[in-house]
């Protein structure tokens, strides 16, 4: 067995190696279909799986530094660290999955503004669920609509992102408020405690801050933009959960 | 008196006043809470900003009290946000939850301080952990001195 290409270091350790099989070795016979008089396969041809290390593959990507394997590391990071989630290029997070997280949270805030109505009133748990719902809803098409107008805005200050990154990091912004929420919902389900306003508005507030760091990167580090922009969000955002929930 | 520091202290007053505003409505509680409340705000801007650096030996000797002064002031703007939303809160829905838009944002302040200390040199663990520990203390200090001074003005 020996090798083609180990020239330098690096390929070596990327892994593009040939193995270069001597003729008649069990490589070289099944490595097309086998084609001789009087052999009909029995099933479909299956090239053998590729040996790890020693097949040729695709040129490897260039590394991330430290970047999450998980999207959901990427939720809790974004909660202590936005920065450098964002330095990452938000990691491997798709939009379906960042808008999920903004979704559920909205959601869970919503459904314990009826459970606490719930406690205190004669408000059914239908009543609860469609809050849920419409919080699902709020957090989905809401904060997506709220990203849109924060990227067209920032596109007038000189803003160079996708709408799609500005709604990624957005909505994964939220990520402290779903935390906040599944906490809250734990303590007004077991407890009886009221929690929309002392863990639900909590965390829309704490979403704020990895909000805020998005804007700066949106605005080019500009603060006093940044900090306008998150003053209008923030505002958007609770006026319309007040509007919608209370 | 260095200029950054205006916006917070006047968002500091602005907080501090709508806490009073809803337990006393008279001029002279509103009044005294605003004014102290500013005032012992600057009071624990200074503490915090005294407080990192001294823990922050690299950025210390390598930019200075003022730098560190500059940082600390630049990212307490980020307490506007919360101080309109406070407003809008208080004044639109009718809540009384002005002081948990005060300590969000001066926990999230105090993180993003931390986080440009991080990029003049500073340590991870001190800029992360000294900030955090530091709003606590910013917080407890000025919700404590405003209780206070609230019932001082009765």
């Amino acid at each position: 067995m020996t090798f083609e290409r180990a020239s330098s270091l690096d390929a070596a350790r990327s892994g593009q190696f040939h193995m270069a099989s001597p003729a008649g070795s069990p490589v070289s016979q099944f490595a097309s279909p086998p084609n001789f008089p009087g052999y009909t396969p029995q099933v479909p041809w299956q090239s053998p799986p590729p040996v790890q290390g020693f097949a040729p593959g695709p040129p490897m990507p260039p590394p991330r530094a430290n970047a999450p394997k998980k999207p959901w590391w990427s939720i809790l990071l974004m909660m202590v660290s936005p920065g450098q989630v964002i330095a990452q290029g938000l990691g491997k997070i798709p939009w379906p999955f960042a808008l999920s997280v903004s979704g559920v949270a909205f959601a869970i805030f919503f459904f314990q503004t009826g459970l606490d109505r719930h406690h205190v009133g004669p408000v059914g748990w239908i009543h609860c669920f469609l809050l849920a719902l419409l919080g699902g809803v709020y957090g989905t098409a809401g904060i997506a609509a709220i990203a849109a107008v924060a990227w067209s805005i920032s596109r007038l200050i000189g803003g160079q992102q996708t709408p799609e990154w500005v709604i990624r990091a957005v909505a994964l912004s939220y990520s402290s408020a779903l935390v906040y929420g599944i906490v809250g919902l734990v303590f007004n389900l077991f407890f009886r405690w009221n929690t929309s306003i002392s863990f639900g508005v909590t965390g829309v507030l704490w979403a704020l801050g990895p909000m805020m760091t998005v804007f700066r990167q949106l605005t080019n580090g500009k603060l006093v933009h940044s900090v306008a922009l998150a003053t209008f969000c923030g505002a958007l955002v609770l006026l319309g959960w007040g509007l919608l929930a209370t | 008196m260095n200029r950054n520091l205006i916006p917070p202290l006047l968002c500091f007053a602005v907080l501090s006043g709508l806490a009073a505003h809803r337990e006393n409505p008279t001029f002279k509680s509103v009044a005294i809470a605003t004014l102290g409340g500013a005032l012992v705000a600057w009071l624990c801007l200074w503490l915090l900003g005294r407080l990192l650096y001294l823990f922050n030996r690299k950025v210390r000797a390598a930019h200075g009290w003022t730098v560190v002064n500059e940082t600390v002031a630049r990212n307490f703007l980020f307490l506007i946000p919360y101080t309109v939303l406070a407003l809008i809160a208080d004044q639109i829905l009718g809540w009384n939850a002005t002081l948990t838009f005060a300590s969000a944002g001066i926990m999230t302040s105090g993180t993003a301080v931390g986080a440009d200390l991080m990029k003049l040199g500073g340590g991870k663990i001190a800029n992360m952990l000294l900030p955090m520990a530091g709003g606590m203390g910013f917080t407890t200090l000025w919700m404590t001195a405003g209780m206070l001074l609230r019932v001082l003005a009765r």
